[in-house]
C-alpha cells in the first residue's frame, strides 16, 4: 500500500508541483506528508533537521524533480522555438541559457530559500528567458512573472496565519526593498567597474581584460559572501561559522561565473552558461535576501511581497548592466510592476477569470455523468471543486452534482462531504444535504417512517438558520414516535392531534419565512399533514369503538357562554327579562343556595336578554380588595364604560379622578350624562353584582358615607330607568344587615334546582353527539339522587364519564344503575368541599344534629314534626327554619325528609 | 452602533412580526401592547429600539421584554431568545432562556436521567425526576382531565403526611414537558393537548417567601414574569394577573392548610383568588392544592369558612398505590428481589409509596452488602415506624 502511494508519488513532475502550488496547495502538503509528516509546507534544505535532511526519499524526490525540471525546460524551449522556426544559432543560445538557469536556480533556492519557490522560480525564469532570449528588451518580464508567482505562493502560505496587512508588515516590506536597492546600487557599482574607476560599459563591450575582470568579480564575490553569510545566519538560526562555508561556496560560484562571463566571447557556450549561472545566482540572492530581511522585520507577508517586487522590478535596471543590447525605458518599470502584481495576485483573479470556462467544463461533466447510468460517477472527480482550491464562490450546479452522487454512490458522497465540509463549497454541500433531507422527509409514506425520520436524517447543521428550519421536523418526528408509543388510542390521537396542530403552525411560519429553503419544506409539511390527518381520521373512524368519552361536565367553575353544557333556566331568564324591561322597577335580588348556578346564569344572561341591555358583570369577591369607595366607584364606572363600548359601541363619558371634588357630585354628574346617551341610543345598563355580600367589609369601612351612596343608588333606580341593578348572592336579606335598608323593596328572584326535563337533558344530552347512553333507570336514578341540583348533576355525571372511560370498550358507552351508584359514591369524595360547606358553615351544630338523625332513617326516611321536636327540643323551630331556608329538607304532609338524596347520603356518611 | 445591539434589534423585530402574525394584529398594535406591558406610555420605546437598531439599555427592560414576548409565543425558539438576551447583554442568558421557554426543568431531567440509574429509591425528599415517580394513574387521569377542557377546573389533593402529595405536584408540573427518552418505557407523557402552552407555578406555603400576603403576590407575579409593583396590594395583584394572563396557567399550592390558618391570608384574599380563577381569567387559570386534611374542615375548625374552596369541584384523596403500581416500583430495583421479599414488602408497606421506597431501599442495600437473611426486615420495620400514621389514615 505504502509502496503504491510512494510509486504514485514519484510519478509527480515539476508540472504537478507548479499546479499544486498555484491551484491546489493541499496536494503539495499531501505530497510532503508522504515523504515526511514533519516537513513544513515551506522549507529550505538548510532549515531542516539532520534527520529530515538525510531522508533518502526527500533527497530522491528533490533530485528527480530537479532533473525533470531541467529536462522539461530544455525540451519545452527546444520544441517551442523549433515550431516558431527560430534560427538554429539562436535556438542553441536559448537552450544554453535555459539549461544554465534551470541548473542553478532550483538547487540554490532549495538550499537557502524554499523548495516550493525553487521549482516555481526556476521553472518560470528558465523557461521565460529561454523563450525570450532573442528579445532582450523583454527579458525582465519572465523574471517579474516568476517573482510575482513565487511571492503569491509564499503569500498564500503566510495568509493562513496572518490575515490583514498591517503597519508592521508595511515597515518590513519597505525595509526589505530599501536594503535591496542599496545592495543593487553597490553591486552595480562593483560589477560595472565604476567603483574601481573602470567602466565596463553596457554588455557588448566585453570581454574585459582578465585583470579587471578578476578585481571586479573578486570584489563582487566578497560582497556576496558577507551579505549572504548574514542572510543565511538569519535564515537558519545557526552560528556564522556554520553558514560561512556555504556562503563562501556561493561567493566562489558567483565570482567564477562572473569572471567567465566577463572574459569569454559573446554567445559562446561558456559565456551563456556563465551568464545564466551569474544571473540566476543574483536573482536567487535578491529574492532570498529581501525576503529574509523583510520577513525578520515585518513577517512572512511582508517578506513575500518585498521579495516579489524587488525581483520583479530590479531586473528592469540590472538589465542595463547585465543584459546585452538592452535599452532601458521608463515604461518597463510599469510593465514589470504590472506583471509582478499580476503574479502576486494570481490566486485572487485566477478563480474569477476562469470561472465561466470551468463552469462550462463542470456542466459538461455533469451532463456526461447524468446521462450515463454508471455508478459510481465516472467524471465527477474531474470537477473543479476537487482541484480549484482558490475558488471562494460556490460552483454553480455543484449541489445538483452532489445530489446525483448521493443517489448513485452514497459512499462517494460521504467522502465528498468530508472533502467539502471545510471548503468554500460547503454551501453547495449544505444545499445538497438539505435537498436530500427534504426528499427523505417527503418520502415518508406512513407514520412509522415519520417517527423514524429523526433517526434516518442528520439534523445537525452548523448553520443556525437551517437548524432552526429543520428542528421542528425532528421534534415532530419525536412527537409522532411518542404518540405511537402511548398506551391508549385516546392518547395516541391526542398526541397526533398535537403534532398536526404544530405542523399547521409551522407551515404558516414556513410560508411567511424569508429563508430561501423554507418553501421547499412546505411540500414536506403538506405531505406529513396528509399522513397524520388520515391516521387521525382512521383512528377516529375505525377505532371509534375504543376511544374514550370526552368529558363535557364542569365542576366548581361557573359556566360561561362558551360552554355548551349550560342548560335550562329559561323560566328565570324570562322572569328577569320582564322585570328588567319594566320602567321604574326596584332592584332585583337573585337569590339561591351555593353552587346552584347563579354565576353561570349571569354569564349566560346575555344570550337571553334583548340587545338593548348592556350587561355589566361584577364579581363582589373580586372587588373585595378595595378599601376605598372612591377606588371602587372608579373601577365600576370604567367597567360600565368598557362594556357599553364593547357591546353597543357607546362612548359613555369618562370620569376623571379629582381628589378635590366630591365623589358624590362626580358620580351624580356622570350618571346624568350617561343616562342621556343611553336614552338617545335606547340602551339600558344592567349592573350585575355577583356575590355582593363580599362587599360588606368595604361598606363597614365607609359607614359614614354609605347611606349617602345607597341613597344615590336608590335615586338612580327610581329616576334613571336606563340603569338597572341586579344583586346576586346566597344570603337572604335578613342575613345581610348592611344592605337590608337598600334592598328592602328588592324584587327577589329565587334560583333553585333544575327542572326534571332540564336535568335529564344535562344528563343525557349535555353536548351534541354525546356518546354515553343510559339505561332508562340509570338516568332517572341520577335525577333521583340529585333532584336537579346542578352541581351534583355535573359532579355525578363527571365521575360517571371518568368511570366509564376506565372500563373496557364493550362496557364503556352504556351507563347502568351500578355505574351511577359507583359514580355517586365517588362524588361523595370528589365533592367533599361542597358537602362540608353544606353541613358546616351554612347551618348550626344543632341543625346538623337534627339532619344527621333524619339521614339515619334511610333513603326514603321521613320524620314527623312532633317526633323530630321531641328528639331535638332545643331551639327546634329556629333550627328547622334554618334547614328549610337552606333547602335541605322539605315538608310533605307534616313529615320532613331530605330534599336531595345525595345530601342525605353525605349526612349519613359523615367521613369527617 | 454596536453590532450586538443591531442583532438584538433584528431578533426583537422578528419576534414582533411573529406575534403580529399569530395574533392577527398590526405591528403598531404589538409595539403599543409591549410598551404598555413594560410600564410605558405606548410603543415608542420599542419602535426606538427597532428603528435605531439598539438594545434596551436597562437590564430590567431586556428581561421584561424577553418574558413578555415569550409569554406571547413571540420567540421562534430558544436559540432566538438566547441570542437576543446575549446580544442585549443579559448576564444570565442561558438560565433565563431555558426558564422562559420552559425547557429548564425538562432539560435538567433529561441530563440527570442520562447519568443516574433508573432505579434509585428515594427516601425523604419528594421525587423531582419524573422517571422515578410511580403510580397514581387514576389521579393523573382525573387531574389532567380537569385541566384539558376549554376551561380548566380546579383540583384538591388531600393526603396524609408522606402520602406523596408533593411528589405528585412536581410530577404534574414536569411530566408533560419531559421528553420520552428521559422517562421509563411506557410512561405516559401526552396528557394535554397543547402542553407547551401551559405555565406551571409551584408554591409551597412552607416557603418563608410566600408566608405573607404580599410575599405570595410578589412571588407569583415575579415567577410568572409579570410586572411587580413596588408595593403590591390585592387590587393591583388581581388587576395585573387578569391583564397579563394569556396562556393556560396552573398554580400548584402545596401545604395549603398553612395558608388557610395564617391570618395574613384574609377572607378578602381568598375571595380575590376565587374571583380571579372563576371570573377574571376565562378559564385560563387553574389551582391545584394539596393539603394533609380536608381544607374545608380545616376552615370550619378555624372559624373561617371560605367560598374559595367551592371552586374545587374535584377532590382527590391520596391513598396507597395499586398493587400493580407498587410492583412496578419494586421491580425498578437494579437487583431483583426474591419473590418472598416482594410479597413481604407489599404487605408491610400497604402499598404506600413512601414505605415502599424505604423498604425497597433497605432491601437493596442488604442485597448489595449481603447482610444476614432477614436482618434487613428488622431494619426496614424500624425505618418505617415513623410513618405508621399512614395506616391509621387509611382506616
Amino acid at each position: 500500500m505504502k509502496q503504491t502511494a510512494v510509486s504514485r508519488f514519484f510519478a509527480t513532475t515539476p508540472l504537478h508541483i507548479g499546479f499544486w502550488l498555484l491551484v491546489k496547495p493541499s496536494a503539495w502538503r499531501k505530497a510532503l506528508d508522504q515523504i515526511d509528516l514533519t516537513l513544513p509546507t515551506e522549507f529550505s534544505y538548510l532549515t531542516l533537521t539532520p534527520e529530515q535532511r538525510r531522508n533518502p526519499v526527500l533527497i530522491q524526490f528533490l533530485f528527480n524533480n530537479y532533473l525533470l525540471l531541467v529536462m522539461f525546460n530544455v525540451a519545452a524551449v527546444a520544441i517551442f522555438l523549433s515550431l516558431a522556426k527560430i534560427a538554429q544559432p539562436i535556438l542553441i543560445q536559448s537552450l544554453w541559457l535555459t539549461l544554465a538557469y534551470s541548473l542553478i536556480i532550483p538547487p540554490v533556492m532549495s538550499l537557502k530559500s524554499s523548495v516550493s519557490s525553487a521549482y516555481l522560480l526556476g521553472g518560470t525564469i528558465a523557461l521565460g528567458i529561454g523563450l525570450l532570449a532573442r528579445h532582450t528588451n523583454y527579458i525582465y518580464i519572465p523574471i517579474a512573472l516568476a517573482g510575482g508567482l513565487t511571492g503569491n505562493v509564499l503569500l498564500n502560505q503566510a495568509r493562513r496565519t496572518a490575515r490583514w496587512f498591517n503597519s508592521r508588515e508595511l515597515a518590513g516590506m519597505l525595509t526589505g526593498i530599501l536594503a535591496a536597492v542599496l545592495f543593487i546600487f553597490i553591486g552595480i557599482s562593483i560589477i560595472s567597474g565604476q567603483i574601481f574607476g573602470v567602466y565596463t560599459g553596457v554588455p557588448g563591450a566585453m570581454p574585459l581584460p582578465a585583470r579587471f575582470a578578476w578585481i571586479i568579480t573578486t570584489s563582487a564575490g566578497i560582497l556576496y559572501l558577507v551579505i549572504e553569510s548574514l542572510v543565511l545566519k538569519s535564515h537558519t538560526n545557526k552560528r556564522l561559522i556554520n553558514v560561512l562555508p556555504i556562503a563562501a561556496l556561493e561567493g566562489l560560484v558567483i565570482s567564477v561565473s562572473y569572471y567567465l562571463f566577463f572574459i569569454s566571447i559573446e554567445n559562446t557556450p561558456v559565456f551563456l552558461i556563465s551568464a545564466g549561472f551569474s544571473g540566476g545566482m543574483l536573482m536567487c540572492f535578491l529574492f532570498t535576501a529581501t525576503w529574509q530581511l523583510a520577513n525578520q522585520v515585518g513577517g512572512a507577508q511582508a517578506g513575500a511581497m518585498a521579495a516579489s517586487l524587488v525581483l520583479g522590478i530590479s531586473w528592469v535596471y540590472l538589465s542595463n548592466d547585465l543584459v546585452m543590447r538592452y535599452t532601458f525605458e521608463q515604461i518597463n518599470i510599469v510593465r514589470a510592476l504590472l506583471v509582478t502584481l499580476a503574479g502576486l495576485t494570481f490566486s485572487v483573479w485566477r478563480p474569477i477569470v476562469s470561472l465561466p470556462f470551468i463552469a462550462i467544463w463542470n456542466n459538461l461533466l455533469y451532463t456526461l455523468d447524468s446521462r450515463s447510468n454508471v455508478s459510481p460517477l465516472k467524471y465527477f472527480k474531474l470537477h473543479a471543486a476537487f482541484f480549484e482550491e482558490g475558488q471562494s464562490l460556490v460552483w454553480p450546479g455543484l449541489a445538483d452534482y452532489l445530489i446525483l452522487q448521493a443517489e448513485r454512490d452514497p459512499e462517494g458522497f460521504e467522502k465528498s462531504k468530508l472533502k467539502f465540509s471545510d471548503s468554500p463549497q460547503r454551501r453547495a454541500l449544505q444545499a445538497a444535504e438539505i435537498e436530500l433531507l427534504a426528499r427523505k422527509l417527503e418520502s415518508c409514506a406512513d407514520l412509522a417512517s415519520i417517527s423514524g425520520a429523526s433517526r434516518l436524517a442528520q439534523w445537525n447543521f452548523s448553520d443556525s438558520q437551517i437548524s432552526t428550519l429543520l428542528s421542528p421536523f425532528a421534534r415532530m418526528s419525536h412527537d409522532v414516535e411518542s404518540a405511537l408509543n402511548q398506551s391508549s388510542v385516546y392518547q395516541t390521537r391526542l398526541g397526533l392531534g398535537r403534532v398536526r396542530d404544530d405542523l399547521n403552525l409551522f407551515q404558516r411560519e414556513l410560508i411567511l419565512s424569508p429563508q430561501a429553503n423554507s418553501s421547499r419544506f412546505t411540500r414536506v409539511t403538506a405531505a406529513w399533514d396528509r399522513i397524520i390527518e388520515n391516521k387521525i381520521e382512521r383512528l377516529t373512524r375505525e377505532a371509534n369503538y375504543h376511544h374514550e368519552i370526552a368529558n363535557p361536565y364542569i365542576c366548581g367553575m361557573p359556566l360561561n357562554d362558551q360552554q355548551e353544557v349550560f342548560v335550562g333556566r329559561t323560566d328565570i331568564m324570562a322572569r328577569l327579562e320582564s322585570l328588567l324591561l319594566g320602567p321604574n322597577r326596584p332592584p332585583l335580588h337573585l337569590y339561591g343556595q351555593r353552587r346552584m348556578g347563579k354565576t353561570s346564569l349571569l354569564l349566560n344572561l346575555d344570550h337571553y336578554l334583548p340587545s338593548t341591555i348592556i350587561s355589566v358583570f361584577l364579581d363582589g369577591q373580586g372587588l373585595a380588595g378595595y378599601s376605598q369607595l372612591m377606588d371602587l366607584f372608579y373601577y365600576v364606572i370604567n367597567e360600565i364604560r368598557s362594556e357599553a363600548y364593547r357591546q353597543r359601541g357607546l362612548r359613555l363619558p369618562a370620569i376623571i379622578r379629582q381628589e378635590n371634588k366630591s365623589l358624590f357630585a362626580q358620580i351624580s354628574r356622570w350618571i346624568d350624562h350617561s343616562e342621556k346617551i343611553l336614552v338617545e341610543h335606547d340602551a339600558i345598563v344592567l349592573l350585575m353584582m355577583d356575590e355582593f355580600e363580599a362587599l360588606e367589609p368595604i361598606l363597614q369601612n365607609n359607614k359614614s358615607q354609605i347611606q349617602e351612596y345607597l341613597g344615590l343608588a336608590r335615586f338612580v333606580i327610581q329616576h334613571r330607568p336606563h340603569f338597572k341593578l341586579l344583586f346576586v348572592g346566597s344570603h337572604t336579606l335578613d342575613e345581610i344587615n348592611a344592605w337590608s335598608t337598600f334592598l328592602f323593596n328588592a324584587q327577589v328572584v329565587k334560583i333553585g334546582r333544575l327542572a326534571p326535563s332540564e336535568t335529564m337533558r344535562l344528563i343525557e344530552n349535555p353536548v351534541k353527539n354525546f356518546q354515553l347512553t343510559y339505561v332508562p333507570a340509570a338516568s332517572q336514578h341520577i335525577l333521583y339522587l340529585t333532584r336537579g341540583h346542578p352541581h351534583l348533576v355535573q359532579s355525578i355525571c363527571y365521575e360517571l364519564v371518568m368511570l366509564k372511560n376506565e372500563q373496557t370498550s364493550s362496557q364503556r358507552f352504556l351507563a347502568t344503575m351500578a355505574d351511577v351508584e359507583e359514580a355517586a359514591n365517588r362524588t361523595l369524595t370528589s365533592s367533599s368541599f361542597f358537602f362540608v360547606d353544606v353541613r358546616g358553615p351554612q347551618i348550626n351544630p344543632q341543625t346538623a344534629a337534627m339532619l344527621d338523625h333524619l339521614s339515619s332513617l334511610g333513603p326514603e326516611g321521613s320524620i314527623s314534626r312532633d317526633e323530630w321536636a321531641r328528639c331535638f327540643p332545643e331551639n327546634f323551630e329556629a333550627n328547622l327554619a334554618l334547614a328549610l331556608k337552606r333547602d335541605l329538607v322539605e315538608d310533605e304532609n307534616g313529615f320532613y325528609h331530605f330534599q336531595v338524596e345525595m345530601i342525605r347520603r353525605w349526612f349519613a356518611y359523615r367521613p369527617f | 452602533m454596536k453590532r450586538a445591539d443591531s442583532r438584538a434589534s433584528d431578533l426583537l423585530l422578528r419576534a414582533i412580526d411573529r406575534i403580529a402574525y399569530l395574533e392577527n394584529k398590526t405591528k403598531q398594535v404589538v409595539y403599543d401592547e409591549l410598551g404598555y406591558a413594560l410600564g410605558r406610555q405606548g410603543g415608542s420605546a420599542i419602535q426606538y429600539w427597532i428603528y435605531h437598531r439598539r438594545a434596551p439599555s436597562k437590564l430590567e427592560d431586556v428581561e421584561n421584554l424577553a418574558r413578555i414576548i415569550a409569554r406571547r409565543n413571540g420567540w421562534e425558539n430558544e436559540v432566538d431568545l438566547h441570542a437576543y438576551l446575549e446580544y442585549a447583554g443579559h448576564p444570565s442568558s442561558d438560565h433565563l432562556s431555558r426558564q422562559l421557554m420552559g425547557t429548564n426543568d425538562s432539560n435538567h431531567e433529561n441530563l440527570e436521567s442520562e447519568v443516574k440509574p433508573l432505579s434509585a429509591f428515594i427516601i425523604g425528599p419528594p421525587i423531582l425526576q419524573p422517571h422515578l415517580f410511580f403510580g397514581r394513574a387514576r389521579e393523573l387521569r382525573n387531574i389532567f382531565n380537569a385541566l384539558n377542557g376549554q376551561a380548566m377546573q380546579n383540583v384538591a389533593i388531600i393526603g396524609a403526611q408522606r402520602s406523596g402529595k408533593t411528589s405528585l405536584l412536581h410530577y404534574l408540573r414536569k411530566i408533560t414537558r419531559t421528553t420520552p427518552t428521559a422517562l421509563r418505557p411506557n410512561q405516559n407523557t401526552i396528557w394535554l393537548a397543547q402542553p407547551g402552552q401551559y405555565h406551571w407555578l409551584y408554591i409551597d406555603f412552607q416557603d418563608p417567601r410566600v408566608c405573607t400576603r404580599e410575599g405570595f403576590m410578589t412571588f407569583v407575579l415575579r415567577t410568572l414574569g409579570y410586572p411587580v409593583p413596588a408595593s403590591c396590594d390585592l387590587v393591583q395583584f388581581v388587576d395585573i394577573f387578569a391583564r397579563y394572563l394569556t396562556q393556560p396557567t396552573v398554580i400548584l399550592l402545596d401545604e395549603v392548610q398553612i395558608a388557610l390558618t395564617n391570618p395574613e391570608f384574609t377572607q378578602q384574599f381568598w375571595w380575590s383568588l376565587r374571583s380571579l380563577v372563576s371570573n377574571l381569567t376565562e378559564g385560563r387559570l387553574a389551582l391545584i392544592l394539596a393539603a394533609q386534611r380536608n381544607p374545608a374542615m380545616l376552615a370550619i375548625d378555624h372559624g373561617r369558612p371560605s367560598p374559595f374552596l367551592n371552586i374545587f369541584g374535584h377532590n382527590l384523596t391520596l391513598g396507597p398505590l395499586t398493587p400493580e403500581e407498587a410492583l412496578e416500583l419494586i421491580h425498578s430495583s437494579p437487583r431483583p428481589f426474591p419473590a418472598a421479599d416482594i410479597d413481604w414488602i407489599l404487605q408491610t408497606s400497604g402499598c404506600w409509596p413512601a414505605l415502599l421506597q424505604i423498604l425497597c431501599s433497605t432491601r437493596l442495600v442488604a442485597l448489595e452488602e449481603e447482610t444476614l437473611k432477614d436482618k434487613w426486615k428488622e431494619e426496614a420495620l424500624a425505618n418505617i415506624m415513623p410513618y405508621r400514621h399512614l395506616f391509621e389514615s387509611q382506616q
